[in-house]
């Protein structure tokens, strides 16, 4: 049953690529024209301390990939094959011969390097010995991440899971080259390695970058037709605008709504995969970093928040349409946790299709002011609270990013109109002081933005199982971003990751949705979305479902 | 009586008969050249006869009149948003439109004025008193005072205001006093180096020094005799730092450290309304404009105080108002006594 | 004047020493952390990465060996754009940042001046208020807005000049212009002011009770008088001119070390703000020591000896 997932999720892997490679005709190996676009400049181009979606969209152009995702799929780039033992937990890639742009042979043990180099608490855990491994409890060397030869690339598993993707989306990364380099790693175009289709030949911090095709990549006759790419670094929106309408910019990455509405034509939409949401503080605690003990919260607000029926009454009472519409008109209004990208049990059929939400439970998404009265009323009883006057001061924590100040006052406003609440506070907080309350929890009420990049609904909703990722340092001692904690949730997430099957898997994940959904202790509102702008003359430009990220595999320009 | 006329002396172009006429008897203005005025009601005297300040005080009175009525007389609350009538331009309705969650820009921009006055203001006031007493401290005093307290001011100017701003407003928690406190505490270096320069100016002047002598105590010879001296100027860069208290609240809420929503201020306006002002220009415009209003008021007002305040400038104007009035009265005279001789 | 020289030298390290070391433990009293921004889920990772770069040693012990390298002027690496070191920063943007700079002064200054000249002379007339409101209005119309506005009209529209980037002395023209207004308004109000107070001194009723022309009192007596004060401003001026403006940087997309300023505060890069601070200092306490120099040659009055 395993082998045959696999083995379709591989012929599939093979047949999208061969589709997406037949689909182009060669390009010169020199490359054709050039193209400037408008994106914010990485923060760094070292691979191992990377994080940022701004980093890794640079890598996709400067570095190979064992796989190399596009438009949505994922083809093998640098791995010739890719064998899988019979219990299903040793993956051995076998390598195309392919080089750095200095010459130097791409072998199996630069993507080992990488691999176990920027291995972080979740991914360990997939691997052999990864966790002991991040916990100092062994050696690189023991981890099941070991080059058997040049060629060939040795994976081993710690356990079989669902959710183990063999695509690996990794880079080549020397380790002899990261060690001379040491601090400087990733800081110039000189302090990089190059295996992918460009070269960094220019960075001008705060202002450009410019990539030149690199002849010596393993794909450059059949992709990545431009000779040369200019990344303008602009974070000032009417510098975007003035850029493109005056055609020094061919692609701008990222622009507001506002400029949408001045290029309609231009202007393209995307949706995210970052959901935003409100989060209560129900743990009635929080960390003391300097103690380092926890510290009980206000005992009151407390009671007041822990009321299922008071969370319920505020998410009911948000029209999450409308409200998107006019903040965020780019995102789209969710009222679950799923995204409906998700895919559901057969081949194109979408999750959210296959386990609608009934109304019982979940809030619609043109809210309900009825019944969020109805709930306020029954919360208030529970409570013993004659009135919304009597309620205590709420917290809504909040900084300075985009549309979020908009986003608490509209609320704050909202439920004062629909609910007659008075006693929520917004507390603004330098962004350094308000990702701090939030990761200790000194909060009430938070509008947490929470990305879903591995696309899979499972990993997405073990964010919140009780030490995963988010609520991992509770263990530890120190509080993390989830307050969410349900040992019922916990155990369907954990048992949905060794379903093989998808039916059952999906309707595993379908339950804890309900009983996450039902709880409100996370109330999804929208996804985050985007626009961008591609002019005319440019065809075959692919943005990223986050901010400024881009694509040119197959990019053409002809003016 | 024939004309004489003169031409090509270096000072005037012709003498006519009034340069001819006798000198006028002097005893009858010599007691009124100069009345005895105390210092106060004679500037806003000389104040109310200016017509440009009249006008700023004016325009200032309806400004902050609309910043108090505006909010309550209106039938729309400053922070109630309104999803179905968003981005509304302007219209008899909502006279500056509406914002991106339909509050009604009227209503914020008046309550934005209302916390913009009060911060511009005293944010602009407060640490210019601040640095006055400082620098006047380390003018007067001179030496070893003078060479730390001008160090500390330079060690200060060199980092980053924000760094304090943040560590201020983290210790007090973001409230409009905790904000004033930061604005004063990160703004008072500029004044307190000129006023120590307009202090070092003035010590070694006669009548400083005739105070000295007599034994006047460094704080009354400060403020009764210097002080009277550079008030005007004074007063000139006070209105003129108001702006900068405006925008720099409006920079602290960019980084989350100004007043806490839902409550508003122009310079937040105006910066919220700066992102979008290609598309909903009057976003921008009207926060814009009453800061543009209230500044130019502020400066006239300004400058018109400095002319009411300076004591030299007093006598200047009267000595020339004087000869003025001498003049009219001996050529009313000659004319008088050319005709009674006819 | 040699001992003069070497006591200032000696103040300005101790001023540059001390100003490493407030703005040292003030920043660390900022709240938060360098990795935890970035990453806020992972707070293991901000462990290591405090350990890599010895940030969890005690205080005083960072403090010591942050000194010992600023002793080899080695300001170390940024934190939050790792691999770019510092010095580097420094030594590639600060000549752009000072280009535009001295070009805005140096079209601003004069500019600023004549105006403020102009309407002393013509005080209370027409030339006079048109100044003031102009300068009123410059100051309360954020540069973003001008900035925004200029480039539409001259990059977009007109297509006289680049709307962006820092390639060419083309593309310095709009941003010297924008800069430059402000200085333009500053030194035109203090010009103004200045020249009035020096109209007053007794010293020109007597030159003009002496004949001498209109046009030389104010040109050989009053200007002259009315520059020297300025002098003592223009020290911090430059030295913040050279720092770079954040917004001008932000609209054009300037490589400058304004940006860093503002950037390296919010995402708490502790060695990017330091070395910046330190470098600002340094400029400041040397462009001090110049005008200093300056005054004295050019002020009979003053004696610096």
């Amino acid at each position: 049953m395993k082998k045959r997932i696999v083995a379709i999720l591989l012929a599939l892997a093979m047949l999208l690529s061969t589709v997406a490679l037949a689909e182009t005709a060669a390009y010169p190996v020199e490359g054709e024209g050039s193209l400037t676009f408008v994106a914010t400049e990485p923060n760094t181009l070292n691979m191992v301390q990377a994080s940022s979606n701004l980093d890794s969209a640079v890598f996709y152009l400067t570095s190979a990939m064992l796989y190399r995702p596009y438009n949505g799929n994922v083809y093998p780039e640098l791995a010739a094959k890719c064998d899988v033992s019979e219990d299903k937990l040793t993956y051995t890639y076998t390598l195309k011969d392919a080089v750095y742009s200095d010459g130097t042979p791409i072998v199996a043990a630069d993507f080992a390097y990488y691999m176990i180099a920027t291995m972080d608490g979740t991914s360990a855990a997939y691997y052999k010995n990864g966790t002991k491994y991040m916990n100092g409890e062994c050696t690189a060397a023991d981890v099941g991440i070991y080059a058997k030869d040049e060629k060939t690339l040795v994976v081993e598993l710690e356990m079989l899971t669902a959710d183990f993707s063999p695509e690996l989306e990794i880079y080549p990364l020397q380790q002899a080259f990261v060690e001379a380099k040491g601090e400087q790693l990733g800081g110039t175009p000189a302090d990089l390695m190059y295996s992918g289709p460009y070269v960094l030949t220019e960075w001008v911090y705060g202002s450009y970058m410019t990539f030149k095709k690199n002849p010596s990549y393993v794909d450059a006759a059949a992709s990545f037709p431009l000779a040369e790419l200019r990344l303008i670094h602009s974070v000032d929106e009417s510098g975007r605008y003035s850029m493109f309408t005056s055609g020094e910019a061919d692609v701008l990455t990222f622009i507001s709504e506002e400029t949408q509405q001045m290029i309609p034509n231009q202007a393209k939409q995307y949706v995210s995969d970052a959901m935003q949401g409100l989060e209560f503080n129900t743990t009635g605690m929080m960390f003391d970093a300097a103690q380092g003990t926890f510290l009980p919260r206000d005992a009151e607000v407390t009671k007041v928040l822990s009321n299922e029926n008071f969370r319920k009454a505020l998410s009911y009472a948000i029209n999450r349409e409308l409200l998107v519409m006019v903040i965020n008109p780019s995102g789209l209004p969710v009222n679950r946790l799923v995204t409906p990208m998700a895919e559901g049990n057969t081949d194109g059929s979408r999750f959210v299709e296959d386990y609608p939400l009934t109304a019982d439970y979940a809030a619609p998404i043109t809210g309900d002011a009825e019944a969020a009265k109805a709930y306020l009323a029954k919360a208030l009883e529970e409570l013993g609270y004659a009135s919304v006057k009597d309620l205590p001061t709420i917290k809504y924590l909040c900084f300075e990013n985009g549309a979020f100040r908009l986003m608490a006052e509209t609320l704050q406003s909202e439920w004062k109109s629909i609910l007659g609440l008075e006693c929520i506070e917004i507390e603004m907080k330098p962004v350094q002081d308000a990702v701090m309350s939030m990761v200790f929890l000194n909060y009430d009420i938070y509008f947490q933005s929470v990305s879903s990049s591995s696309a899979t609904p499972r990993s997405f909703l073990e964010q919140w199982k009780t030490g995963g990722a988010i609520s991992d340092a509770m263990q530890s001692g120190a509080p993390f971003g989830s307050v969410y904690s349900n040992a019922e949730f916990d155990a369907l997430v954990e048992q949905a990751m060794f379903e093989f099957d998808t039916a059952k898997r999906q309707a595993l994940i379908a339950q804890a949705e309900q009983i996450m959904i039902e709880e409100h202790i996370f109330v999804p509102i929208l996804l985050q979305g985007g626009y961008y702008a591609v002019q005319d003359y440019v065809q075959g430009f692919v943005s990223v479902g986050n901010q400024e990220g881009y694509m040119f595999n197959h990019t053409t320009v002809t003016k | 009586m024939e004309e004489i006329k003169l031409t090509g002396h270096p000072f005037d172009d012709g003498l006519t008969d009034d340069d001819f006429a006798p000198v006028p008897d002097r005893s009858a203005i010599v007691d009124s050249i100069r009345p005895s005025m105390r210092y106060w009601p004679e500037v806003g005297r000389r104040l109310m006869k200016n017509k440009v300040a009249v006008f700023s005080i004016l325009l200032l009175t309806v400004i902050v009149l609309m910043a108090i009525l505006v909010p309550i007389l209106s039938p729309y609350e400053y922070d109630a948003t309104s999803l179905m009538s968003a981005r509304k331009p302007p219209s008899w309705e909502h006279p500056f439109g509406t914002d991106k969650v339909g509050r009604d820009m009227f209503t914020r921009v008046f309550m934005g004025t209302r916390t913009s006055l009060i911060i511009g203001v005293v944010g602009a006031f407060l640490p210019f008193v601040l640095g006055m007493v400082i620098g006047a401290v380390s003018g007067w005093f001179g030496g070893k005072v003078d060479m730390i307290i001008m160090r500390v001011v330079d060690i200060m100017l060199c980092i980053p205001s924000m760094i304090y701003m943040i560590l201020i407003l983290v210790v007090l928690g973001g409230s409009p006093t905790s904000l004033i406190i930061a604005l004063a505490l990160s703004g008072w270096m500029g004044s307190a180096r000129s006023f120590r320069g307009r202090i070092l100016q003035f010590r070694n002047r006669e009548f400083v020094l005739a105070a000295t002598t007599l034994g006047a105590r460094p704080g009354r010879i400060i403020v009764r005799h210097i002080l009277p001296n550079i008030l005007g100027n004074m007063a000139v860069g006070l209105c003129s730092a108001i702006p900068g208290a405006i925008f720099a609240e409006a920079g602290m809420s960019y980084i989350g450290l100004g007043i806490s929503p839902p409550m508003t201020s122009l310079g937040q306006l105006s910066s919220d309304g700066m992102q979008v002002f290609l598309t909903q220009f009057y976003l921008f415009f009207f926060p814009s404009l009453i800061i543009c209003l209230i500044v130019f008021a502020l400066f006239l007002f300004g400058n018109a105080l400095r002319d009411a305040l300076d004591p030299k400038l007093r006598d200047e104007d009267y000595l020339a108002r004087m000869y003025r009035k001498t003049r009219r009265l001996t050529i009313r005279n000659t004319k008088k006594e050319a005709a009674a001789n006819e | 004047m040699t001992k003069y020289i070497l006591k200032r030298l000696l103040i300005s390290i101790l001023t540059i020493w001390a100003v490493a070391t407030v703005c040292f433990f003030l920043l660390r009293l900022l709240p938060g952390n360098p990795f935890i921004l970035q990453n806020p889920l992972d707070m293991k990772n901000a462990e290591k990465m405090m350990a890599f770069y010895g940030l969890d040693k005690p205080l005083w012990e960072q403090y010591v060996s942050y000194l010992q390298s600023l002793l080899r002027l080695d300001f170390g690496y940024s934190l939050t754009h790792v691999g770019r070191s510092v010095n580097d920063v420094i030594v590639q943007y600060f000549p752009i940042t000072a280009q535009l700079g001295i070009q805005a002064l140096l079209l601003g200054m004069p500019i600023g001046m004549a105006l403020g000249i102009v309407s002393a002379v013509r005080r209370g007339g027409a030339f006079d208020y048109g100044c003031q409101i102009g300068s009123v209005v410059s100051t309360s119309i954020p540069s973003f807005v001008l900035a925004a506005v200029m480039q539409l009209v001259f990059g977009v529209y007109l297509k006289w000049f680049p709307v962006s980037q820092w390639l060419s002395f083309r593309h310095t023209i709009l941003p010297t212009i924008i800069l430059s207004l402000g200085i333009i308004a500053g030194h035109c109000r203090s010009m103004r002011t200045l020249m009035l107070e020096v109209g007053r001194q007794d010293y020109l009723k007597t030159a003009k009770s002496k004949g001498i022309s209109n046009v030389r009192i104010v040109v050989f007596h009053q200007i002259r008088n009315a520059i020297l004060p300025m002098i003592t401003g223009l020290g911090m001026e430059i030295a913040s001119l050279l720092m770079g403006s954040y917004i001008i940087e932000k609209v054009f997309s300037i490589p400058g070390l304004g940006a860093y300023f503002v950037t390296s505060i919010t995402g708490l890069d502790y060695t990017m703000t330091m070395g910046l601070v330190v470098f600002q200092a340094a400029i400041v306490v040397f462009a001090n020591f110049v005008v200093d120099l300056l005054y004295g040659l050019i002020d009979p009055r003053v004696r610096i000896v």
